[in-house]
């Protein structure tokens, strides 16, 4: 729609269809930020989505938009050997070469972002990464194990293990 | 666990030379005459919006450059979670890059062709990243979606100024307001409202600003007193600015602005990469109501 007239711009009048769409899209999408958590498998769901755990990834992709910036408690653990649910517990009682921190969001970030990945191939050994994030009355814990892989083209495997304890999504 | 190059960024946004300057701070003498122009109004809105969301990308490029470039391409992780094409280190890369190049010439460009397209770029690029393997994580593709989503709507809106004058400056703060939506419900859990997260996130792990001294001078109990104060003003704050989407104006955008410059200001600077194409919203809606007295202007002089 074409205007020049001064008198329209005082007009409020009802959006046009992309101005209408793109309003319903941002009202969707807030309905889902406030509603998915209200109820118990809507926060399972979403602390899946930090630890890469939905039912598919398809699920995991259609909610990736949702804005989750510094969401949930999420700590993680990163150790070349398996830890206890005890060593995980108290800090102190960790092994020299393991670490723990907390992760604004997204805890695999710990695995899959920066130069994490790198260091593994050239330092070759296994890393074990126990993840945990909490919101609410909600927890989810995971496992993972990256192996480095030394043939002709390096790579990093990353193998979801069970957690012997704590729930799951 | 030793912090490789790639893992802290750490260079200081404030000296960052923003493209297109004088269009950014306003307007040439050269350009004041024209500067009534309804054309003029949106084409400064949107060059602002989309420098603003440029230096966002551009501001971690020494970070994402040898991460896409290096790290992914010659290390890459065998995830089965990913379809192959979610974990292409080739498209982690494309989906950088083209909207920076694509980006770069549209801000230097006059045709409103080439702005649709490269909004289109931004917003199909940012959305790659955000489900992909090297960079689902970063908040910076998920503001640089929506935000691109909006520079999208208004330069597919032609000259329906009216439609840009009354909506435009709602949209841009619906858009921001979603965002603090999203991190103010996600906090609703013990971990931030005792402040358990935050004495971890800033006071215990943060190398940088206050955070260093404040461990040095203050005792353990204090922190962890001063980390809730501080979570729960967060929360309250990102409430505060979800909710100014009801009294959406020229005022609540510019509020919105001088929120996420402090909110850079007492966390990373690099979280500019997540917040500067947001206030380039901002900044580009709190211009669009000129498009009223720029209507006016011109249909006065015609």
């Amino acid at each position: 729609m074409a205007t020049s007239d001064p008198q329209q711009l005082d007009a409020h009048e009802a959006p046009n269809r992309g101005t209408a769409w793109f309003y319903r899209l941002l009202a969707a999408a807030a309905a889902l930020v406030v509603i998915l958590p209200a109820w118990d498998a809507g926060r399972q769901l979403l602390l899946g989505t930090h630890h890469l755990r939905t039912p598919s990834f398809l699920v995991w992709a259609a909610l990736q938009p949702l804005p989750s910036m510094y969401n949930f408690g999420n700590q993680v653990w990163v150790s070349p050997t398996p830890l206890t649910d005890e060593q995980r517990q108290d800090r102190h009682h960790l092994p020299p070469e393991a670490t723990t921190l907390w992760v604004n969001h997204y805890p695999t970030r710990m695995m899959t972002f920066g130069a994490q990945r790198a260091a593994l191939v050239h330092q070759p050994r296994p890393m074990h990464y126990y993840l945990r994030s909490r919101f609410g009355d909600n927890q989810v814990d995971s496992h993972y194990l990256l192996e480095p892989q030394l043939d002709e083209k390096p790579a990093v495997i990353v193998k979801r293990l069970p957690l012997e304890s704590g729930s799951q999504p | 666990m030793t912090a490789s190059p790639l893992a802290a960024p750490t260079r200081e946004l404030a000296t960052l030379p923003l493209a297109d300057q004088h269009t950014v701070f306003g307007p040439a003498p050269a350009r004041a005459a024209e500067a009534t122009a309804p054309a003029e109004v949106v084409r400064q809105a949107f060059k602002v919006a989309l420098a603003f969301w440029l230096a966002g990308w551009v501001v971690k490029v020494h970070f994402f450059w040898p991460y896409f470039t290096w790290v992914c391409l010659d290390y890459p992780l065998v995830f089965d979670f990913f379809p192959a094409w979610a974990a292409s280190p080739w498209v982690s890369l494309a989906a950088y890059l083209g909207p920076l190049v694509v980006g770069l010439a549209a801000l230097g460009s006059d045709a409103p062709r080439l702005w649709r397209w490269a909004c289109a770029a931004l917003t199909a690029g940012s959305l790659l990243l955000c489900v992909h393997q090297n960079s689902y994580n970063d908040a910076t593709f998920i503001t640089s979606f929506w935000a691109s989503l909006w520079m999208l709507w208004l330069v597919t809106r032609g000259t329906s100024y009216s439609e840009i004058a009354h909506h435009g400056p709602r949209l841009a703060q619906a858009v921001i307001s979603l965002m603090f939506l999203g991190g103010a419900i996600g906090k609703l859990t013990p971990d931030y409202w005792n402040g358990t997260a935050f004495y971890h996130l800033y006071f215990q792990q943060k190398a940088n600003f206050i955070y260093p001294w404040l461990r040095s001078h203050l005792s353990d109990e204090t922190l962890l007193t001063l980390a809730a104060v501080f979570s729960r003003a967060v929360i309250v704050g990102e409430f505060a600015i979800a909710a100014l989407v009801c009294f959406a104006s020229r005022q609540t955008l510019l509020f919105s602005v001088a929120a996420m410059v402090t909110v850079v200001a007492i966390s990373t600077n690099f979280l500019f990469s997540v917040m500067g194409c947001l206030i380039g919203i901002a900044l580009a809606g709190a211009r669009l109501p000129r498009l009223r007295e720029a209507v006016q202007t011109s249909a006065a002089t015609s």
